[in-house]
Protein backbone atom coordinates (compact mmCIF):
# COMPACT_ATOMS: atom_id res chain seq x y z
CA UNK A 1 0.00 0.00 0.00
CA UNK A 2 2.08 2.92 1.19
CA UNK A 3 5.29 3.60 -0.70
CA UNK A 4 8.49 5.23 0.44
CA UNK A 5 8.19 9.01 0.26
CA UNK A 6 11.32 9.27 -1.81
CA UNK A 7 10.07 7.15 -4.71
CA UNK A 8 8.85 8.97 -7.82
CA UNK A 9 5.13 9.74 -8.01
CA UNK A 10 4.73 7.69 -11.12
CA UNK A 11 5.26 4.45 -9.27
CA UNK A 12 3.19 5.46 -6.30
CA UNK A 13 -0.22 3.91 -5.86
CA UNK A 14 -3.22 5.26 -4.06
CA UNK A 15 -5.78 3.14 -2.25
CA UNK A 16 -9.43 3.83 -2.87
CA UNK A 17 -12.24 2.42 -0.78
CA UNK A 18 -15.67 2.13 -2.38
CA UNK A 19 -19.00 2.83 -0.71
CA UNK A 20 -19.51 -0.88 -0.24
CA UNK A 21 -16.21 -1.34 1.50
CA UNK A 22 -13.90 -2.73 -1.16
CA UNK A 23 -10.41 -1.44 -1.71
CA UNK A 24 -8.78 -0.81 -5.09
CA UNK A 25 -5.37 0.51 -6.04
CA UNK A 26 -4.62 3.07 -8.70
CA UNK A 27 -1.50 4.82 -9.89
CA UNK A 28 -1.01 8.29 -8.48
CA UNK A 29 -0.87 9.67 -12.01
CA UNK A 30 -4.28 8.17 -12.74
CA UNK A 31 -5.63 9.64 -9.51
CA UNK A 32 -4.56 13.05 -10.76
CA UNK A 33 -7.10 12.72 -13.59
CA UNK A 34 -9.91 12.38 -11.06
CA UNK A 35 -10.07 15.77 -9.48
CA UNK A 36 -12.25 14.68 -6.58
CA UNK A 37 -9.75 12.01 -5.64
CA UNK A 38 -6.88 14.44 -6.00
CA UNK A 39 -8.63 16.92 -3.71
CA UNK A 40 -9.09 14.23 -1.11
CA UNK A 41 -5.45 13.26 -1.43
CA UNK A 42 -4.43 16.87 -0.96
CA UNK A 43 -6.53 17.06 2.17
CA UNK A 44 -5.90 13.66 3.68
CA UNK A 45 -2.46 12.73 2.40
CA UNK A 46 -1.54 10.02 -0.05
CA UNK A 47 -0.83 7.15 2.26
CA UNK A 48 -4.31 7.02 3.66
CA UNK A 49 -7.04 4.99 2.00
CA UNK A 50 -9.26 7.46 0.22
CA UNK A 51 -12.96 6.85 0.89
CA UNK A 52 -15.36 7.21 -2.06
CA UNK A 53 -18.83 7.01 -0.60
CA UNK A 54 -20.68 7.32 -3.88
CA UNK A 55 -18.73 4.94 -6.04
CA UNK A 56 -19.14 1.21 -5.73
CA UNK A 57 -17.20 -1.92 -6.46
CA UNK A 58 -19.25 -2.62 -9.56
CA UNK A 59 -18.10 0.44 -11.45
CA UNK A 60 -14.78 1.52 -9.98
CA UNK A 61 -12.72 -1.21 -11.69
CA UNK A 62 -14.05 -0.09 -15.07
CA UNK A 63 -13.07 3.48 -14.31
CA UNK A 64 -9.65 2.40 -13.22
CA UNK A 65 -9.29 0.39 -16.42
CA UNK A 66 -10.04 3.51 -18.47
CA UNK A 67 -7.51 5.68 -16.71
CA UNK A 68 -4.85 3.00 -16.78
CA UNK A 69 -5.06 3.28 -20.56
CA UNK A 70 -5.21 7.03 -20.42
CA UNK A 71 -1.96 7.53 -18.55
CA UNK A 72 -0.08 5.45 -21.09
CA UNK A 73 -1.70 7.48 -23.88
CA UNK A 74 -3.35 4.44 -25.37
CA UNK A 75 -6.93 5.56 -25.56
CA UNK A 76 -8.07 5.06 -29.14
CA UNK A 77 -11.46 5.01 -30.82
CA UNK A 78 -11.25 1.24 -30.88
CA UNK A 79 -10.52 1.04 -27.20
CA UNK A 80 -13.43 3.34 -26.40
CA UNK A 81 -15.79 1.35 -28.62
CA UNK A 82 -14.74 -1.86 -26.92
CA UNK A 83 -15.02 -0.24 -23.49
CA UNK A 84 -18.74 0.45 -23.85
CA UNK A 85 -19.66 -2.38 -26.15
CA UNK A 86 -20.96 -4.76 -23.50
CA UNK A 87 -22.43 -2.18 -21.19
CA UNK A 88 -26.17 -1.75 -21.14
CA UNK A 89 -27.78 1.68 -20.92
CA UNK A 90 -28.13 1.60 -17.15
CA UNK A 91 -24.55 0.53 -16.58
CA UNK A 92 -23.37 3.43 -18.72
CA UNK A 93 -25.51 5.78 -16.68
CA UNK A 94 -24.00 4.56 -13.42
CA UNK A 95 -20.49 5.02 -14.82
CA UNK A 96 -21.42 8.47 -16.06
CA UNK A 97 -22.65 9.54 -12.64
CA UNK A 98 -19.53 8.10 -11.03
CA UNK A 99 -17.31 9.96 -13.50
CA UNK A 100 -19.18 13.13 -12.61
CA UNK A 101 -18.73 12.52 -8.90
CA UNK A 102 -15.04 11.80 -9.35
CA UNK A 103 -14.70 14.86 -11.59
CA UNK A 104 -12.96 12.69 -14.15
CA UNK A 105 -13.34 14.94 -17.15
CA UNK A 106 -12.17 12.80 -20.02
CA UNK A 107 -14.28 9.82 -19.04
CA UNK A 108 -17.23 12.10 -18.35
CA UNK A 109 -17.12 13.61 -21.82
CA UNK A 110 -16.70 10.26 -23.48
CA UNK A 111 -19.65 8.79 -21.59
CA UNK A 112 -21.81 11.88 -22.23
CA UNK A 113 -21.31 11.32 -25.93
CA UNK A 114 -22.03 7.64 -25.58
CA UNK A 115 -25.29 8.22 -23.75
CA UNK A 116 -26.29 10.85 -26.32
CA UNK A 117 -25.57 8.35 -29.09
CA UNK A 118 -27.63 5.67 -27.36
CA UNK A 119 -30.58 8.00 -26.97
CA UNK A 120 -30.66 8.84 -30.63
CA UNK A 121 -32.64 5.81 -31.63
CA UNK A 122 -34.84 5.45 -28.58
CA UNK A 123 -38.50 6.24 -28.14
CA UNK A 124 -39.78 9.06 -25.98
CA UNK A 125 -41.15 6.59 -23.45
CA UNK A 126 -37.80 4.83 -23.17
CA UNK A 127 -36.04 8.13 -22.58
CA UNK A 128 -38.50 8.97 -19.83
CA UNK A 129 -37.86 5.68 -18.07
CA UNK A 130 -34.11 6.02 -18.52
CA UNK A 131 -34.00 9.39 -16.84
CA UNK A 132 -36.74 8.59 -14.35
CA UNK A 133 -38.98 11.37 -15.60
CA UNK A 134 -42.77 11.43 -15.76
CA UNK A 135 -44.75 12.80 -18.67
CA UNK A 136 -46.48 15.94 -17.44
CA UNK A 137 -47.99 16.98 -20.77
CA UNK A 138 -51.72 16.73 -21.28
CA UNK A 139 -52.65 15.37 -24.72
CA UNK A 140 -53.72 18.90 -25.72
CA UNK A 141 -50.44 20.43 -24.63
CA UNK A 142 -48.49 17.80 -26.47
CA UNK A 143 -50.36 18.25 -29.73
CA UNK A 144 -49.96 22.01 -29.47
CA UNK A 145 -46.22 21.52 -29.10
CA UNK A 146 -46.18 19.29 -32.15
CA UNK A 147 -48.07 21.85 -34.20
CA UNK A 148 -45.35 24.39 -33.55
CA UNK A 149 -43.07 22.42 -35.79
CA UNK A 150 -45.23 22.82 -38.82
CA UNK A 151 -44.66 25.79 -41.10
CA UNK A 152 -47.31 28.44 -40.79
CA UNK A 153 -47.68 30.81 -43.69
CA UNK A 154 -50.01 33.45 -42.53
CA UNK A 155 -48.81 36.77 -43.81
CA UNK A 156 -47.05 35.84 -47.02
CA UNK A 157 -48.88 36.99 -50.11
CA UNK A 158 -48.41 35.32 -53.47
CA UNK A 159 -46.93 38.30 -55.22
CA UNK A 160 -46.67 41.86 -54.10
CA UNK B 1 -17.21 23.03 -20.93
CA UNK B 2 -17.91 23.77 -17.35
CA UNK B 3 -19.89 21.55 -15.12
CA UNK B 4 -20.29 21.23 -11.42
CA UNK B 5 -20.53 17.97 -9.63
CA UNK B 6 -23.17 17.65 -7.01
CA UNK B 7 -22.60 15.69 -3.91
CA UNK B 8 -26.36 15.44 -3.63
CA UNK B 9 -26.17 12.57 -6.03
CA UNK B 10 -25.27 10.54 -3.05
CA UNK B 11 -28.33 8.42 -3.32
CA UNK B 12 -27.38 4.90 -2.66
CA UNK B 13 -28.06 2.71 -5.62
CA UNK B 14 -29.82 0.32 -3.33
CA UNK B 15 -32.37 2.75 -2.04
CA UNK B 16 -35.34 2.93 -4.38
CA UNK B 17 -37.43 5.16 -2.18
CA UNK B 18 -35.41 8.08 -3.52
CA UNK B 19 -37.46 7.96 -6.68
CA UNK B 20 -40.65 8.83 -4.84
CA UNK B 21 -39.10 11.79 -3.07
CA UNK B 22 -37.48 13.24 -6.17
CA UNK B 23 -40.12 12.58 -8.72
CA UNK B 24 -41.68 15.79 -9.96
CA UNK B 25 -44.85 14.01 -10.80
CA UNK B 26 -47.80 14.68 -8.61
CA UNK B 27 -49.70 11.87 -10.15
CA UNK B 28 -48.91 8.96 -7.90
CA UNK B 29 -51.18 6.53 -9.58
CA UNK B 30 -48.94 6.59 -12.62
CA UNK B 31 -46.04 5.83 -10.36
CA UNK B 32 -45.54 2.56 -12.02
CA UNK B 33 -42.08 1.16 -11.57
CA UNK B 34 -40.74 -1.45 -13.89
CA UNK B 35 -41.59 -4.84 -12.64
CA UNK B 36 -38.59 -6.36 -14.35
CA UNK B 37 -35.36 -7.14 -12.57
CA UNK B 38 -34.65 -5.49 -9.25
CA UNK B 39 -31.38 -3.84 -10.16
CA UNK B 40 -32.55 -2.24 -13.40
CA UNK B 41 -35.69 -0.92 -11.70
CA UNK B 42 -33.65 0.79 -9.06
CA UNK B 43 -30.86 2.13 -11.27
CA UNK B 44 -33.20 3.62 -13.82
CA UNK B 45 -34.70 5.76 -11.10
CA UNK B 46 -31.64 7.90 -10.61
CA UNK B 47 -32.42 11.42 -11.67
CA UNK B 48 -29.93 13.73 -13.28
CA UNK B 49 -29.59 17.35 -12.25
CA UNK B 50 -30.08 19.89 -14.99
CA UNK B 51 -26.47 20.65 -15.74
CA UNK B 52 -25.71 16.98 -16.36
CA UNK B 53 -28.84 16.71 -18.48
CA UNK B 54 -27.63 19.61 -20.59
CA UNK B 55 -24.21 17.97 -20.95
CA UNK B 56 -25.85 14.96 -22.52
CA UNK B 57 -28.62 16.65 -24.49
CA UNK B 58 -26.27 19.10 -26.15
CA UNK B 59 -24.57 16.12 -27.78
CA UNK B 60 -27.80 14.59 -29.08
CA UNK B 61 -28.51 15.26 -32.77
CA UNK B 62 -30.99 18.05 -33.40
CA UNK B 63 -33.52 15.86 -35.12
CA UNK B 64 -33.75 13.65 -32.07
CA UNK B 65 -34.06 16.67 -29.79
CA UNK B 66 -36.87 18.10 -31.85
CA UNK B 67 -38.74 14.87 -32.50
CA UNK B 68 -38.33 13.03 -29.21
CA UNK B 69 -36.55 14.80 -26.40
CA UNK B 70 -38.84 17.81 -26.53
CA UNK B 71 -41.85 15.68 -25.70
CA UNK B 72 -40.37 13.91 -22.69
CA UNK B 73 -41.71 16.40 -20.19
CA UNK B 74 -42.29 20.13 -19.77
CA UNK B 75 -39.02 20.95 -18.12
CA UNK B 76 -37.11 19.26 -20.94
CA UNK B 77 -39.09 21.26 -23.52
CA UNK B 78 -38.17 24.43 -21.64
CA UNK B 79 -34.50 23.49 -21.35
CA UNK B 80 -34.23 22.70 -25.06
CA UNK B 81 -35.74 26.05 -25.88
CA UNK B 82 -33.52 28.04 -23.54
CA UNK B 83 -30.88 30.25 -25.10
CA UNK B 84 -28.20 28.81 -22.81
CA UNK B 85 -28.87 25.37 -24.24
CA UNK B 86 -29.04 26.63 -27.83
CA UNK B 87 -25.64 28.26 -27.47
CA UNK B 88 -24.14 25.14 -25.88
CA UNK B 89 -25.32 23.07 -28.86
CA UNK B 90 -24.00 25.60 -31.33
CA UNK B 91 -20.68 25.51 -29.57
CA UNK B 92 -20.47 21.78 -30.23
CA UNK B 93 -21.86 21.99 -33.72
CA UNK B 94 -19.54 24.72 -34.81
CA UNK B 95 -16.88 22.22 -35.45
CA UNK B 96 -19.20 20.14 -37.60
CA UNK B 97 -21.01 22.16 -40.23
CA UNK B 98 -22.71 20.40 -43.12
CA UNK B 99 -23.83 21.40 -46.59
CA UNK B 100 -27.16 22.99 -47.31
CA UNK B 101 -28.10 22.25 -50.91
CA UNK B 102 -30.46 24.89 -52.23
CA UNK B 103 -32.55 23.90 -55.20
CA UNK B 104 -33.43 27.20 -56.81
CA UNK B 105 -35.80 25.69 -59.30
CA UNK B 106 -37.87 23.83 -56.74
CA UNK B 107 -37.46 25.13 -53.18
CA UNK B 108 -39.00 22.20 -51.43
CA UNK B 109 -36.33 20.11 -53.10
CA UNK B 110 -33.65 21.68 -50.92
CA UNK B 111 -31.94 19.46 -48.38
CA UNK B 112 -29.18 19.28 -45.82
CA UNK B 113 -26.19 16.98 -46.06
CA UNK B 114 -24.75 16.00 -42.71
CA UNK B 115 -21.10 15.08 -43.21
CA UNK B 116 -20.49 11.68 -41.66
CA UNK B 117 -17.06 11.15 -43.08
CA UNK B 118 -14.67 12.95 -45.41
CA UNK B 119 -11.61 10.98 -46.31
CA UNK B 120 -9.45 11.21 -49.44
CA UNK B 121 -11.74 13.80 -50.93
CA UNK B 122 -14.79 11.55 -50.67
CA UNK B 123 -17.74 12.68 -48.65
CA UNK B 124 -20.12 10.34 -46.89
CA UNK B 125 -23.34 12.18 -46.26
CA UNK B 126 -26.56 11.61 -44.44
CA UNK B 127 -29.25 13.47 -46.29
CA UNK B 128 -31.94 15.26 -44.35
CA UNK B 129 -34.86 16.81 -46.16
CA UNK B 130 -34.97 20.37 -45.01
CA UNK B 131 -36.83 22.29 -47.64
CA UNK B 132 -37.41 25.99 -47.60
CA UNK B 133 -41.00 27.04 -47.89
CA UNK B 134 -41.95 28.08 -51.38
CA UNK B 135 -42.56 31.74 -52.15
CA UNK B 136 -39.84 33.00 -49.86
CA UNK B 137 -37.17 33.50 -52.45
CA UNK B 138 -33.53 32.59 -52.74
CA UNK B 139 -30.82 32.24 -50.16
CA UNK B 140 -28.57 35.30 -49.97
CA UNK B 141 -26.51 34.20 -47.00
CA UNK B 142 -26.62 32.15 -43.81
CA UNK B 143 -25.23 32.16 -40.32
CA UNK B 144 -25.54 29.80 -37.32
CA UNK B 145 -28.45 27.90 -38.75
CA UNK B 146 -30.40 30.91 -39.99
CA UNK B 147 -30.98 31.42 -43.73
CA UNK B 148 -31.53 34.83 -45.30
CA UNK B 149 -34.07 34.57 -48.10
CA UNK B 150 -34.82 37.28 -50.64
CA UNK B 151 -37.61 37.38 -53.15
CA UNK B 152 -37.91 41.13 -53.63
CA UNK B 153 -37.28 44.15 -51.49
CA UNK B 154 -40.53 43.78 -49.57
CA UNK B 155 -40.40 40.02 -49.34
CA UNK B 156 -37.26 39.24 -47.45
CA UNK B 157 -37.15 36.68 -44.67
CA UNK B 158 -34.89 35.06 -42.14
CA UNK B 159 -35.68 31.42 -41.60
CA UNK B 160 -34.56 28.53 -39.44
CA UNK B 161 -35.42 25.51 -41.57
CA UNK B 162 -35.04 22.94 -38.84
CA UNK B 163 -37.42 24.73 -36.49
CA UNK B 164 -39.69 25.88 -39.30
CA UNK B 165 -39.76 29.39 -37.92
CA UNK B 166 -39.38 32.58 -39.90
CA UNK B 167 -39.44 36.33 -39.58
CA UNK B 168 -40.13 38.92 -42.22
CA UNK B 169 -37.47 41.60 -42.62
CA UNK B 170 -38.41 45.29 -43.01
CA UNK B 171 -38.29 46.46 -46.65
CA UNK B 172 -34.85 46.94 -48.11
CA UNK B 173 -33.79 50.50 -48.89
CA UNK B 174 -32.89 49.79 -52.49
CA UNK B 175 -32.64 52.84 -54.67
CA UNK B 176 -33.89 51.12 -57.77
CA UNK B 177 -35.01 47.73 -58.85
CA UNK B 178 -32.09 45.37 -58.91
CA UNK B 179 -31.87 41.66 -59.46
CA UNK B 180 -28.37 40.76 -58.52
CA UNK B 181 -28.40 41.30 -54.77
CA UNK B 182 -26.68 38.14 -53.75
CA UNK B 183 -23.23 39.54 -53.45
CA UNK B 184 -24.34 42.66 -51.61
CA UNK B 185 -26.56 41.25 -48.93
CA UNK B 186 -25.82 38.96 -46.04
CA UNK B 187 -26.56 37.91 -42.47
CA UNK B 188 -23.99 38.06 -39.69
CA UNK B 189 -23.85 37.42 -35.97
CA UNK B 190 -21.95 39.59 -33.53
CA UNK B 191 -19.74 37.18 -31.55
CA UNK B 192 -19.96 38.66 -28.11
CA UNK B 193 -23.65 39.59 -28.07
CA UNK B 194 -24.94 36.72 -30.26
CA UNK B 195 -27.10 39.29 -32.03
CA UNK B 196 -28.02 38.70 -35.68
CA UNK B 197 -27.70 41.58 -38.10
CA UNK B 198 -28.23 42.06 -41.80
CA UNK B 199 -25.89 44.11 -43.94
CA UNK B 200 -26.92 45.41 -47.33
CA UNK B 201 -25.00 47.51 -49.83
CA UNK B 202 -27.04 49.56 -52.23
CA UNK B 203 -25.72 50.99 -55.49
CA UNK B 204 -27.01 54.53 -55.64
CA UNK B 205 -26.77 56.85 -58.59
CA UNK B 206 -26.81 60.58 -57.90
CA UNK B 207 -26.45 62.82 -60.98
CA UNK B 208 -24.18 60.49 -62.78
CA UNK B 209 -22.05 59.62 -59.76
CA UNK B 210 -22.26 56.22 -58.17
CA UNK B 211 -22.15 55.42 -54.50
CA UNK B 212 -22.06 52.25 -52.48
CA UNK B 213 -24.31 52.85 -49.49
CA UNK B 214 -23.88 50.51 -46.51
CA UNK B 215 -26.95 49.66 -44.44
CA UNK B 216 -27.46 47.59 -41.32
CA UNK B 217 -30.49 46.12 -39.58
CA UNK B 218 -30.66 44.29 -36.25
CA UNK B 219 -32.99 41.35 -36.55
CA UNK B 220 -35.99 41.43 -34.27
CA UNK B 221 -35.02 44.85 -32.95
CA UNK B 222 -34.98 47.41 -35.78
CA UNK B 223 -38.01 48.34 -37.87
CA UNK B 224 -35.98 50.13 -40.47
CA UNK B 225 -32.54 50.07 -41.98
CA UNK B 226 -29.78 52.39 -40.87
CA UNK B 227 -27.16 53.86 -43.17
CA UNK B 228 -23.68 53.52 -41.74
CA UNK B 229 -21.40 54.66 -44.56
CA UNK B 230 -21.18 55.48 -48.21
CA UNK B 231 -18.29 55.23 -50.61
CA UNK B 232 -18.04 56.82 -53.98
CA UNK B 233 -17.14 54.66 -56.94
CA UNK B 234 -16.87 54.88 -60.66
CA UNK B 235 -18.99 52.05 -61.91
CA UNK B 236 -17.70 50.27 -64.92
CA UNK B 237 -19.75 47.85 -66.90
CA UNK B 238 -17.50 45.03 -65.80
CA UNK B 239 -17.11 45.80 -62.14
CA UNK B 240 -16.67 43.03 -59.62
CA UNK B 241 -17.88 42.87 -56.03
CA UNK B 242 -18.44 40.32 -53.30
CA UNK B 243 -19.27 40.23 -49.58
CA UNK B 244 -17.34 37.81 -47.40
CA UNK B 245 -18.17 36.77 -43.87
CA UNK B 246 -16.65 34.04 -41.75
CA UNK B 247 -18.57 34.18 -38.50
CA UNK B 248 -16.32 36.65 -36.73
CA UNK B 249 -16.61 40.30 -35.85
CA UNK B 250 -15.75 41.64 -39.30
CA UNK B 251 -17.48 41.68 -42.64
CA UNK B 252 -15.44 42.19 -45.81
CA UNK B 253 -16.67 44.01 -48.88
CA UNK B 254 -14.47 43.37 -51.89
CA UNK B 255 -14.82 45.53 -54.97
CA UNK B 256 -12.94 46.35 -58.17
CA UNK B 257 -11.92 49.92 -57.45
CA UNK B 258 -11.98 49.99 -53.70
CA UNK B 259 -10.25 46.76 -52.83
CA UNK B 260 -11.11 45.21 -49.48
CA UNK B 261 -13.25 47.18 -47.04
CA UNK B 262 -13.37 45.79 -43.52
CA UNK B 263 -16.51 46.52 -41.50
CA UNK B 264 -16.79 46.03 -37.74
CA UNK B 265 -20.23 44.46 -37.42
CA UNK B 266 -20.54 45.24 -33.75
CA UNK B 267 -19.67 48.93 -33.94
CA UNK B 268 -21.15 49.18 -37.44
CA UNK B 269 -18.28 51.18 -38.87
CA UNK B 270 -15.66 50.75 -41.55
CA UNK B 271 -12.38 50.10 -39.81
CA UNK B 272 -9.89 49.41 -42.55
CA UNK B 273 -9.32 49.47 -46.28
CA UNK B 274 -6.84 47.32 -48.17
CA UNK B 275 -5.95 47.53 -51.83
CA UNK B 276 -5.97 44.61 -54.21
CA UNK B 277 -2.99 44.41 -56.53
CA UNK B 278 -3.43 44.80 -60.30
CA UNK B 279 -2.26 41.25 -60.92
CA UNK B 280 -5.63 40.24 -59.52
CA UNK B 281 -7.98 43.12 -60.22
CA UNK B 282 -7.05 43.37 -63.87
CA UNK B 283 -8.68 39.99 -64.22
CA UNK B 284 -11.89 40.88 -62.51
CA UNK B 285 -13.90 38.50 -64.61
CA UNK B 286 -11.80 35.59 -63.52
CA UNK B 287 -11.55 36.05 -59.81
CA UNK B 288 -13.53 34.85 -56.86
CA UNK B 289 -12.89 35.35 -53.17
CA UNK B 290 -13.18 32.80 -50.43
CA UNK B 291 -12.40 32.32 -46.75
CA UNK B 292 -9.91 29.49 -46.51
CA UNK B 293 -9.58 28.76 -42.83
CA UNK B 294 -8.50 32.01 -41.24
CA UNK B 295 -7.40 33.63 -44.42
CA UNK B 296 -9.06 35.53 -47.24
CA UNK B 297 -8.05 34.03 -50.54
CA UNK B 298 -8.46 35.10 -54.11
CA UNK B 299 -8.90 32.35 -56.67
CA UNK B 300 -7.78 33.41 -60.12
CA UNK B 301 -8.63 31.42 -63.20
CA UNK B 302 -5.78 31.19 -65.67
CA UNK B 303 -6.52 30.51 -69.28
CA UNK B 304 -9.84 29.85 -70.92
CA UNK B 305 -10.34 26.20 -70.27
CA UNK B 306 -11.45 26.25 -66.62
CA UNK B 307 -8.74 23.89 -65.57
CA UNK B 308 -6.06 26.00 -64.00
CA UNK B 309 -6.55 28.18 -60.97
CA UNK B 310 -4.19 30.04 -58.71
CA UNK B 311 -4.74 30.96 -55.09
CA UNK B 312 -3.52 34.20 -53.57
CA UNK B 313 -3.77 34.89 -49.84
CA UNK B 314 -4.18 38.15 -47.98
CA UNK B 315 -1.98 38.76 -44.99
CA UNK B 316 -3.98 40.98 -42.65
CA UNK B 317 -1.02 42.21 -40.70
CA UNK B 318 0.83 43.65 -43.67
CA UNK B 319 -2.19 44.14 -45.92
CA UNK B 320 -0.34 42.42 -48.74
CA UNK B 321 -1.45 39.71 -51.10
CA UNK B 322 0.88 36.89 -52.03
CA UNK B 323 0.77 33.87 -54.25
CA UNK B 324 -0.02 30.71 -52.31
CA UNK B 325 -0.79 27.75 -54.53
CA UNK B 326 -1.38 26.83 -58.11
CA UNK B 327 -3.94 24.09 -58.37
CA UNK B 328 -2.97 21.04 -60.34
CA UNK B 329 -4.80 21.32 -63.65
CA UNK B 330 -8.22 19.79 -63.29
CA UNK B 331 -8.57 16.38 -64.77
CA UNK B 332 -12.31 16.07 -65.09
CA UNK B 333 -12.03 12.67 -66.70
CA UNK B 334 -10.44 11.22 -63.59
CA UNK B 335 -12.64 13.18 -61.22
CA UNK B 336 -16.03 12.30 -62.65
CA UNK B 337 -15.51 9.71 -65.33
CA UNK B 338 -15.97 11.83 -68.39
CA UNK B 339 -14.44 14.84 -70.05
CA UNK B 340 -16.16 18.17 -69.64
CA UNK B 341 -15.78 20.16 -72.80
CA UNK B 342 -18.54 22.71 -72.66
CA UNK B 343 -17.90 24.40 -69.38
CA UNK B 344 -19.89 27.59 -69.03
CA UNK B 345 -18.44 28.63 -65.74
CA UNK B 346 -16.86 27.47 -62.50
CA UNK B 347 -17.89 29.01 -59.20
CA UNK B 348 -15.96 28.64 -55.98
CA UNK B 349 -18.50 28.08 -53.24
CA UNK B 350 -16.91 27.27 -49.92
CA UNK B 351 -14.02 25.88 -47.97
CA UNK B 352 -14.15 22.85 -45.70
CA UNK B 353 -11.53 20.42 -44.37
CA UNK B 354 -8.75 21.70 -46.63
CA UNK B 355 -11.02 21.42 -49.63
CA UNK B 356 -12.44 24.02 -51.95
CA UNK B 357 -15.96 23.13 -53.09
CA UNK B 358 -16.69 24.22 -56.65
CA UNK B 359 -19.72 24.23 -58.85
CA UNK B 360 -19.07 23.52 -62.51
CA UNK B 361 -21.78 24.39 -64.99
CA UNK B 362 -21.62 22.65 -68.33
CA UNK B 363 -23.69 22.75 -71.43
CA UNK B 364 -25.31 19.42 -71.81
CA UNK B 365 -27.35 17.97 -74.60
CA UNK B 366 -26.72 21.03 -76.68
CA UNK B 367 -28.92 23.45 -74.81
CA UNK B 368 -29.46 22.63 -71.18
CA UNK B 369 -26.98 23.60 -68.50
CA UNK B 370 -26.06 21.05 -65.88
CA UNK B 371 -24.43 21.68 -62.49
CA UNK B 372 -21.88 19.37 -60.96
CA UNK B 373 -19.96 19.81 -57.74
CA UNK B 374 -16.34 18.98 -57.08
CA UNK B 375 -13.92 19.31 -54.23
CA UNK B 376 -10.28 20.26 -54.68
CA UNK B 377 -8.01 19.29 -51.80
CA UNK B 378 -5.14 21.75 -51.47
CA UNK B 379 -3.01 19.27 -49.56
CA UNK B 380 -3.36 16.25 -51.81
CA UNK B 381 -4.02 18.35 -54.94
CA UNK B 382 -6.78 15.99 -55.89
CA UNK B 383 -10.03 16.89 -57.62
CA UNK B 384 -13.01 14.69 -56.78
CA UNK B 385 -16.63 14.81 -57.81
CA UNK B 386 -18.97 15.18 -54.83
CA UNK B 387 -21.51 12.50 -55.33
CA UNK B 388 -23.97 13.33 -52.61
CA UNK B 389 -25.00 16.57 -54.28
CA UNK B 390 -27.48 15.92 -57.04
CA UNK B 391 -26.34 16.63 -60.53
CA UNK B 392 -29.07 18.32 -62.33
CA UNK B 393 -30.62 20.78 -64.63
CA UNK B 394 -31.88 22.66 -61.65
CA UNK B 395 -29.98 25.63 -60.45
CA UNK B 396 -28.26 24.32 -57.33
CA UNK B 397 -26.41 26.44 -54.81
CA UNK B 398 -24.47 24.93 -51.93
CA UNK B 399 -23.96 26.60 -48.56
CA UNK B 400 -21.93 25.77 -45.52
CA UNK B 401 -24.60 25.35 -42.86
CA UNK B 402 -24.82 24.42 -39.20
CA UNK B 403 -28.24 23.39 -37.97
CA UNK B 404 -29.19 25.18 -34.80
CA UNK B 405 -32.06 25.64 -32.43
CA UNK B 406 -31.95 29.43 -32.65
CA UNK B 407 -35.51 30.63 -32.40
CA UNK B 408 -36.23 33.85 -34.25
CA UNK B 409 -37.86 36.59 -32.20
CA UNK B 410 -41.52 37.00 -33.07
CA UNK B 411 -42.32 40.09 -35.07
Amino acid sequence: MAQEASSSTSSKTISLKTGDGEIFEIEASAAKQMKTVQRLIDDLGDDITIPLHNVFSKELPKIIEYYKKDITGEITKDFEAEFVKDLNDDEVKVLFLAANYLDANKLFEFLSQNIADRLESKSVEYVRKYFGVENDFTPEEESKLREERAWSFRGIKEDE
Amino acid sequence: MERRFRSQISKSINNCSDYASDSNSHDKKNHNLNNSSQSSKVISNLLLPEDLLISILSLVPLNCLLNSARYVCKSWATTIRSSHFVETCLHHARSKPGLYVENRTNESGSYFLDIKDNVNGYFVFERIDLGIPPRMGRIMGNCDGILLLYKNHVQTFVVNPILNCWLRVPPLPISKDQIDLQKRFTIVRVPHTAEFKLFFIDILEVSGDFWYVFYVLRIGIDNSWKEIARKETTLQWNYFYQLLYNGGNYLYWIETIQGVTMVDIDKEIIVRELPIPPVLMDHHRRIMFLWMGNCISCILRKGVKYRTFQIYNLDFASGKWSFYHEMTPFDYLVACGHELNNILHVVVRLWINNQIILRVVVKWDGKIAKSMHFSYNVKTRQLTEIEGIDVGHNHIEVWLHTNSLVLLPHS
